[in-house]
């Protein structure tokens, strides 16, 4: 994943965004945001569409798949994007439950979050992971 | 009625796929979307403080997608799992289509969480695990 794109993540988070704006807050010339952001439109991460008040101007936005896929695929990738998220310091020792990127839920206990969420939330949206070292673990003897 | 007052209400005989022999329970899984079920054999780890867990075979056969990933901690080191959303079965504890969580390990497990609140005979003479009713 591109560090940039993680970058973005926190500081746009899912919200909608234009290239020059990206240029200003990271401090990156618009030539190499231009070329970083096409990339991770190839690749899935942004997705992008043409501007209702402007068509000359794109708008772009970080996937909410794209969180999910690196939380799925856990290690070095699921931190950086639970640390791009802002999320350590509210929820560090928790599980959270996200619902396109964003938290709808967290508890220190897996079971009843995942009972809650489910009851109340289509299943194939919503995805759980913890942040940081649970405080309530899960132990495995085997 | 035994001498203890409990009564055996089941017996699961201990599984024999690796040695020594090991309590298990059987259970029946589904997926929640689909009218599928396998009925699986998971090996009792009393030191496992959730429900149950499932092999990567299980999730196969079932074709489960995990909804996320959690640090979970083993007996010798911290491990990422991926979870699952199923349909648990199981008749002798009058457990029926109930919707729980389950971890992805390399082998099925029964956690302590599917154990609690019941009372349950380790027979080391006749090699079963049994579930006692007062």
């Amino acid at each position: 994943m591109i560090n940039a794109i993680l970058t973005a993540l926190g500081v746009f988070g899912l919200r909608p965004f234009k290239a020059k704006e990206f240029a200003e807050k990271l401090g990156y010339s618009q030539g190499y945001v231009k070329n970083l952001i096409s990339k991770a439109v190839a690749s899935g991460d942004v997705v992008s569409y043409v501007s209702a008040d402007d068509k000359r101007v794109k708008i772009y936005r970080i996937n909410p798949a794209m969180i999910k896929d690196a939380i799925l695929r856990g290690g070095k990738e699921k931190e950086e994007v639970i640390e791009s998220l802002g999320l350590k310091g509210k929820h560090s020792g928790s599980y959270v439950a996200l619902l396109e990127g964003e938290v709808v839920d967290y508890d220190e206990d897996l079971y009843a979050l995942s009972d809650r969420v489910f009851a109340v939330h289509p299943a194939e949206k919503i995805f759980v992971t913890n942040v940081g070292i649970p405080r309530k673990m899960i132990t495995l003897e085997l | 009625m035994g001498d203890q007052g409990f009564h055996i209400q089941a017996c699961w005989d201990f599984g024999q796929d690796e040695r020594p022999p090991h309590p298990v329970i059987y259970v029946q899984i589904s997926p929640i979307a689909k009218q599928s079920f396998k009925r699986i054999i998971c090996k009792v780890d009393t030191g496992f403080n959730g429900v149950l867990s499932l092999s990567d075979e299980v999730v196969k056969d079932l074709g489960l997608k995990p909804y996320g990933t959690i640090l979970a901690t083993t007996a010798t080191n911290m491990v990422e799992v991926p979870i699952y959303r199923v349909l648990l079965t199981q008749e002798e504890l009058k457990i029926r289509m109930r919707h729980i969580t389950a971890l992805g390990t390399r082998r099925s497990l029964a956690g302590r969480m599917l154990l609690a609140n019941n009372q349950w005979l380790l027979d080391f003479v006749s090699n079963k695990l049994c579930l006692l009713t007062p």
